[in-house]
């Protein structure tokens, strides 16, 4: 099969809350790779007891089917359920808490993690990307906001694998999208990249200087993006409904996916238009008004001013002030909203650029960094820095910060541990994250549990307990007793995540293979097949040259749908092309049996004939 | 001979073994025989590694090229295709390398550095100036309200402003304290000491005002 020679083929994922799309680095170049429904796939997924549907499919069947569909997955990576109370009342899907209290999915009476729900979307990403190169891929580079914490990040490294894809790296977007801008663009200056997609907020501050992509500092909020606009105009249509003394009842689903759908399309509506119609017809609910685009400014502002107060953050942490900034780029599908670009021109004091399409450039440069790591170039150099504080908790429940906010990764700490007791032989050490001065404002990471300390008076082992935030932004914690040098074994346990027997569990486990081990099997052993037919047939045609009118070009076409059929998915459709090549051989197969063989072998494939003849 | 290569040397003596090959290394980040990557934690201070000889002033536009020029050499971008141990490597080496260049190009985490590397300890106890006793107390007295005030907040800025300067010129002072540790023997460890508790002093309450001042306008 295609794997093995192209190991080097590693493409670039833009895993997005609303959108996802793969780009591929070719000849130098950064593309993106269309499916039938151009580059982007919905990061939506319609799952009922007939149909995994993903991408366009799903979203378009969203209002007839709520309960069923989900979307914006990616708020809830990483998260507690009691940390979405505010997203809950807003969507149609069920959100409820897992047996570990996680932030699940559930649909009919099955509770799905969103970390196999991503993966659903990676997967999808994926074979699109497979389908428009014609190869397997299995490697691939995928994007974060630069401000996911460690779940967060792990939950999108677990999503990669359960999708079966090695994740060479979790890269920040609004890095890679200057990484692509750099290439393309400019390749020297300090550079600000606004990322406000539909989730999450992000500001990088980078300097560009002789192919290093350095970020200097960067800040944003995971839960800020274009879904709060959204939710901002359903409150304001329910609030002037009910002044109208009509009630929009959101706990109906249906009502909810409807009045999602009329909110986005206003909104973007609103990008050109200064008054959008609303319609809600729901049930016996029928209600229509008008937003101003003087309205939706309003109802946005405050969000929209957060994100210009991390700007003014993240440029304090970068040591710099404004004239020192070269240029602004923004990226993310709501940078097209007016005010939003307004306000970032107004507070740099200059025109902001998005030449590179604000919906892809995080994808292409993700592909380039999937290029530099499997060895593509090595003129290209990025150097991040974590987002978040890292710390443990100290006496008093006081954070004490090890590994500080916009350090660059991947960054170590290291600290000595001793026992309080005579004879204890474990420790714990629970990590958070975050920048308050208590731990209980933080963000819990998990806790390690140093054992087997050899039983000692209180105070007298020393256990050297290595922190360290790899590339990724990812914790690794090791531990060695100072004494003997010896590994200390270290257990994690993570507060949002999976440990790795969990990750392993749902890679043999998910619904993604349940649903598709059959047909998958079904398309290798049907694949397997192809190759052999094509390869006889192919010889037929060198040692054999008596065909009728007609007949040689049939065979070369069928075989051609065939090759085709082979660089997609589905076993059916191949099954189909493999047949029609079958059938458009059989005369032949039967004429080159007969004039060799005497009739032994009438009705039997090319495939057999040739294997005789030779 | 400087403190630094003093460390090299020892390092020498001691003969390390390539992980790899079991050769013997020589100096370099990469091993003579089999070019390896080597750990590069154990083969000296943050100078050596920059290249630099063991001072307080360092050239900032010098540190950049060269922590660009040593994450080329080690960054883990590079070794995706190389094995799990090499990558190891490559992680910790550069996790080294960025710990380096942020104590060398922060003033005060330099002195601190320079004062241990030359005198073998410096245990920092951070402790108020007494010319800023008075302003310190009261900027401390207002940060514990719960809501600030608008006066709060103009005094907050006040004295945020006071501090600022008053620990740039703390840090300007520590340079020729500082080229008299470096080359007589009889320099006043004391005098830098206390500055330099001055200094971290300073440095965390003006953190405190920052963030405090940052949060409100949210």
């Amino acid at each position: 099969m295609a794997t093995d020679r192209n190991k080097n083929i590693a493409i670039g994922i833009d895993l997005g809350t609303t959108n996802s799309l793969a780009a591929i680095v070719r000849d130098g170049k950064a593309t993106a790779l269309a499916g039938e429904h151009g580059v982007i796939v919905p990061s939506v997924i319609l799952l009922d007891k007939d149909h995994l549907l993903i991408g366009a499919p799903a979203r378009d069947a969203m209002v007839e089917n709520p309960e069923h569909t989900v979307y914006s997955v990616k708020r809830l990576m990483g998260k507690a359920a009691k940390d979405m109370e505010a997203d809950r009342a807003l969507m149609p899907f069920q959100i409820v808490a897992d047996p570990r209290g996680l932030a699940s999915v559930k649909i009919d009476d099955t509770i799905y993690s969103p970390v196999e729900l991503s993966a659903a979307i990676l997967r999808a990403v994926k074979e699109q990307a497979e389908k428009a190169l014609g190869e397997k891929i299995d490697r691939a580079v995928i994007t974060v906001p630069a401000y996911f914490d460690d779940a967060q990040r792990q939950a999108t490294r677990d999503a990669g694998k359960i999708a079966g894809l090695e994740v060479l790296r979790i890269i920040n977007e609004p890095t890679a999208a200057s990484l692509a801008y750099g290439m393309d663009k400019r390749d020297r200056g300090n550079i600000v990249v606004y990322d406000l997609g539909g989730g999450t907020f992000d500001i990088s501050i980078l300097r560009l200087e002789g192919g290093i992509f350095e970020v200097l500092s960067t800040a944003g909020d995971t839960h800020l993006g274009g879904d709060d606009f959204d939710n901002e105009i359903i409150n304001f249509v329910v609030q002037k409904a009910e002044a109208a003394e009509k009630i929009i009842d959101l706990t109906n689903p249906h009502t909810r996916a409807l009045l999602k759908r009329e909110a986005e399309k206003a909104k973007m509506m609103l990008s050109s238009a200064t008054a959008v119609g609303i319609s809600v017809k729901s049930g016996t609910l029928e209600y229509e008004t008008t937003l101003l685009k003087a309205e939706f400014e309003r109802v946005i502002s405050s969000w929209v001013e957060k994100t210009i107060d991390f700007c003014r953050r993240a440029l304090t942490d970068a040591k710099l002030t404004l004239k020192d900034i070269d240029e602004v780029i923004l990226v993310g599908g709501s940078t097209r909203i007016p005010l939003v670009r307004q306000s970032v021109e107004r507070f740099f004091g200059q025109k902001a650029h998005c030449e590179l399409g604000p919906d892809e450039v995080v994808a292409l440069g993700a592909a380039v960094q999937a290029d530099i790591l499997t060895g593509g170039r090595d003129d290209l150099l990025l150097l991040d820095v974590t987002p978040l504080s890292l710390g443990i908790e100290t006496l008093g429940g006081v954070m004490n910060v090890l590994i500080s906010r916009n350090s660059k990764v991947p960054a170590v700490a290291k600290e000595v541990y001793t026992t309080y007791v005579d004879g204890q032989t474990s420790v714990a050490i629970r990590v958070f994250q975050g920048e308050r001065d208590l731990v209980a404002d933080n963000r819990s990471l998990g806790s390690f549990d140093l054992r087997g300390i050899e039983p000692q008076k209180a105070g007298m082992p020393r256990i050297e307990v290595t922190f360290t935030l790899d590339a990724d932004g990812i914790l690794r914690v090791g531990a060695r007793d100072m004494r003997t040098g010896k590994e200390q074994e270290i257990t994690v346990r993570p507060s949002y995540g999976l440990n790795s027997a969990e990750v392993d569990q749902m890679v043999r486990d998910s619904f993604l293979h349940a649903r598709d081990d059959i047909e998958r099997r079904l398309f290798i052993e049907l694949t397997n097949e192809s190759h052999t037919v094509i390869k006889a047939t192919k010889k037929a045609f060198d040692i054999f040259s008596d065909f009728k009118p007609g007949e040689k070009e049939d065979i070369l076409d069928a075989m051609e749908a065939l090759e085709e059929a082979l660089k997609g998915n589905n076993p059916h459709h191949l099954r189909e092309k493999l047949d029609d090549l079958n059938d458009a051989t059989a005369d032949l197969a039967a004429r080159m049996v007969n004039t060799s063989l005497s009739g032994l072998l009438k009705n039997r494939s090319v495939a057999d004939a040739a294997k005789l003849i030779k | 001979m400087s403190q630094a290569e003093h460390i090299i040397d020892e390092k020498n003596d001691a003969r390390h073994l390539c992980w790899a090959c079991r050769e013997e290394t020589g100096v370099g980040p990469f091993c003579t025989h089999c070019v390896k990557i080597q750990p590069i934690v154990d083969m000296g201070d943050y100078y050596t590694l920059f290249g630099l000889e063991p001072s307080y002033t360092v050239d900032p536009g010098y540190l950049k090229r060269k922590f660009y020029e040593l994450s080329r050499q080690f960054h883990p971008d590079f070794y995706a295709a190389q094995t799990d141990q090499e990558q190891l490597l490559a992680r910790d080496n550069t996790a080294y390398v960025n710990t380096a260049l942020r104590v060398l190009s922060d003033p005060l985490r330099r002195a601190e550095y320079l004062l241990c590397l030359k005198t073998g300890q410096y245990s920092g106890n951070p402790a108020p100036p007494q010319e800023l006793f008075e302003e310190i107390l009261e900027a401390g007295e207002r940060l514990e309200n719960d809501n600030l005030s608008e006066k709060d907040r103009a005094q907050l800025v006040k004295f945020g402003g006071n501090f600022r300067q008053r620990q740039n010129d703390m840090i300007e002072s520590l340079a020729p304290l500082f080229d008299e540790l470096m080359t007589k023997d009889n320099f006043d460890k004391k005098k830098i000491e206390a500055r330099l508790d001055n200094i971290k002093y300073i440095r965390t309450i003006l953190a405190r005002i920052d963030k405090r001042l940052g949060q409100s306008e949210n």
